[in-house]
């Protein structure tokens, strides 16, 4: 059971947030203050900090920032302020991802659960989607037990992609990422990388469907068994 | 302010008068060496032409030359100190700009100017202008912080209400005509909070003190990001997105023009039904960038057209309510463009959809 540490300078909200947490099984531990927050990080591990930027003590920025430089746990932002530039400020610090008041709490327990996936996927170096298994390690692709060959940049999309299921990825996004910043060649090789991964599941049953998203990006969609 | 003009007085005085001095030296020197030179060179040239002047022709020839040769000099002098000046005002210029355009994180160094030294007439300025962005910096700091403070305190009440009546909702099912009871106890609040937070912005906004940073950013790919943002508003209703932008560059608020695009793009979402169309086009013309939003929504009829930027104007009062909309959306919109120079345009025909154009010129805003 995940342990997650919830930080906010209000009660109720704290109270509704770690009431939110427990139903979707997850363990809480609760501070009013930065400094209690610290003290139980000091104490023990835990997997995951939801954190609000407007705490009595330190505000939230300073102690994002000094988990950030002393341990490795993702952190989930909570704030009043829904502005992109205390987003961008916020994700520039290390937060892993960032809610503004009010919100959902399906949607909280939505992002932390995406949050700890993603996070999973960097220590474990691996992504898998029902039967399909893609281990970035040894860049190796496994469907149902049976091997999959792929060539390098492939795989790199493939990963990408299946590491935010659902989510529509931006072309520019997944360019910079898979061919790098200063990339200047065929832009429609994006598209043709695609094609190609299509092609080589057509005829395997493959747990997934990459989407074409018009003028934006392509999606992967996790299909039901 | 007190501290500011203290200083200024008491380090007055001392620096005008050693600036006269100075000046008082350098143009005697100047003066006399000029009448001196131009005296010698009429009594040798007198001598070597062997050439005889009425004294009073003598005269008029000495002081002549004599104010040809300062012009020469002064000119000499300016050749060397002008551009260095005119370089020092062009900083303080654009020093003034930046603080117009709200960056008060700027510090005009005397030294980097080369006006340092020799009690140089612009160092005052300098000073002055230090001293103003300092002074707007603090108070840009203590609005900010005050507008955080009221929408923590605002929000963080609202969020719990909302949060636990869904809880109780999903927790607890009540049963029978109980139910909506906590829908509307969720839905009200969340409206609330919403309304909150455009209202803090619109007033942000018109009080005319909101620092407006503009700078050269492709405005194409942030009306992709504002989409990507919105997806799960937009599959959830299995709407058609059809994107087709060109690379297009807009001198503007980062921050405020992506409100412009999640604000439209949130209201084509919530007015057009499921399975409908979204579709976003732009077009460079000669003076402006036009970006056009059409959806397959309900329409707005065409006497309510010129009414929809209003504060609180809902062109259906029965309809939008349930939707939840705060009513400010599209005056933030407004205000918004109106700042950037830009205006707006809207073609809508009731049931059929609405296409809304925000226009942006292409140089900087007024």
């Amino acid at each position: 059971m995940p342990r997650i540490l919830v930080v906010d300078d209000d009660p109720h909200l704290l109270k509704l947030v770690s009431a939110t947490l427990t139903r979707a099984a997850f363990l809480t531990l609760e501070a009013q203050s930065g400094q209690a927050a610290w003290a139980i990080l000091d104490d023990g591990p835990v997997d995951l900090v939801v954190l609000d930027i407007m705490l009595p003590d330190t505000d939230g920025w300073t102690l994002c920032r000094r988990i950030r430089e002393t341990m490795d746990v993702p952190i989930v932002m909570l704030t009043a302020l829904g502005d992109t530039s205390h987003k961008v400020h916020g994700l520039h610090l290390g937060a892993d991802d960032y809610l503004p008041k009010p919100f959902e709490p399906d949607e909280l327990v939505a992002r932390i659960k995406a949050v700890l996936r993603r996070f999973r996927i960097n220590a474990e170096h691996a992504v898998s989607i029902r039967d399909l298994r893609l281990d970035s390690m040894t860049r190796q692709v496994t469907l149902s037990g049976e091997a999959v060959i792929m060539p390098p940049k492939e795989f790199a999309l493939l990963f990408h992609l299946a590491s935010y299921p659902g989510q529509t990825l931006l072309r520019e996004h997944l360019i910079e990422s898979i061919w790098g910043y200063d990339f200047d060649g065929d832009e429609r090789t994006l598209d043709v990388h695609i094609k190609r991964i299509r092609d080589r599941f057509a005829d395997r049953e493959a747990p997934f469907s990459i989407r074409t998203i018009r003028g934006l990006g392509y999606r992967l969609d996790v299909l039901s068994s | 302010m007190s501290r500011a003009s203290e200083s200024t007085i008491r380090t007055n005085p001392k620096k005008c008068t050693r600036a006269v001095i100075w000046r008082t030296v350098v143009g005697g020197t100047a003066f006399y060496g000029t009448f001196s030179g131009a005296f010698l060179i009429e009594h040798y040239g007198k001598q070597w032409l062997h050439w005889t002047l009425a004294p009073y022709i003598s005269l008029l020839v000495v002081v002549t030359l004599a104010f040809m040769l300062l012009a020469l000099f002064g000119g000499m002098i300016a050749r060397f100190t002008g551009p260095k000046r005119q370089n020092a005002w062009q900083v303080m210029v654009d020093g003034i700009s930046q603080i117009a355009k709200g960056n008060f994180r700027i510090r005009l160094d005397p030294e980097v100017l080369g006006t340092e030294g020799f009690d140089h007439p612009a160092n005052q300025l300098i000073e002055s202008i230090n001293e103003m962005a300092n002074e707007l910096g603090q108070l840009e700091d203590l609005r900010q912080e005050f507008i955080a403070n009221v929408s923590h305190e605002l929000q963080s009440p609202l969020a719990a209400m909302a949060g636990f009546a869904q809880l109780l909702r999903t927790a607890y099912p009540p049963n029978g005509e109980e139910a909506p009871y906590l829908d509307i106890i969720h839905a009200e609040s969340m409206r609330l909070s919403r309304l909150t937070e455009n209202l803090l912005k619109l007033t942000s906004l018109e009080s005319g003190y909101h620092p407006m940073h503009t700078v050269r950013h492709a405005v194409d790919s942030q009306i992709r990001e504002a989409i990507i943002a919105l997806e799960p508003l937009w599959s959830e209703k299995s709407l058609h997105l059809e994107v087709s932008l060109l690379s297009f560059q807009v001198l503007g608020d980062i921050d405020l023009l992506y409100q412009v695009w999640v604000n439209l793009l949130t209201n084509a979402i919530k007015f057009t039904p499921e399975h409908g169309d979204i579709i976003l086009t732009g077009e460079a013309r000669d003076r402006f960038i036009s970006l056009t939003i059409t959806d397959t929504g309900i329409g707005i009829p065409l006497e309510q057209q010129d009414r929809i930027f209003e504060r609180f104007y809902k062109a259906d009062s029965a309809r939008t309510r349930t939707l939840s909309g705060s009513g400010l959306g599209l005056a933030i919109v407004k205000k918004i463009v109106d700042m950037h120079g830009g205006h707006i345009t809207v073609e809508s025909r009731p049931d059929l959809g609405t296409a809304i154009t925000v226009h942006l010129p292409r140089t900087a805003p007024l």
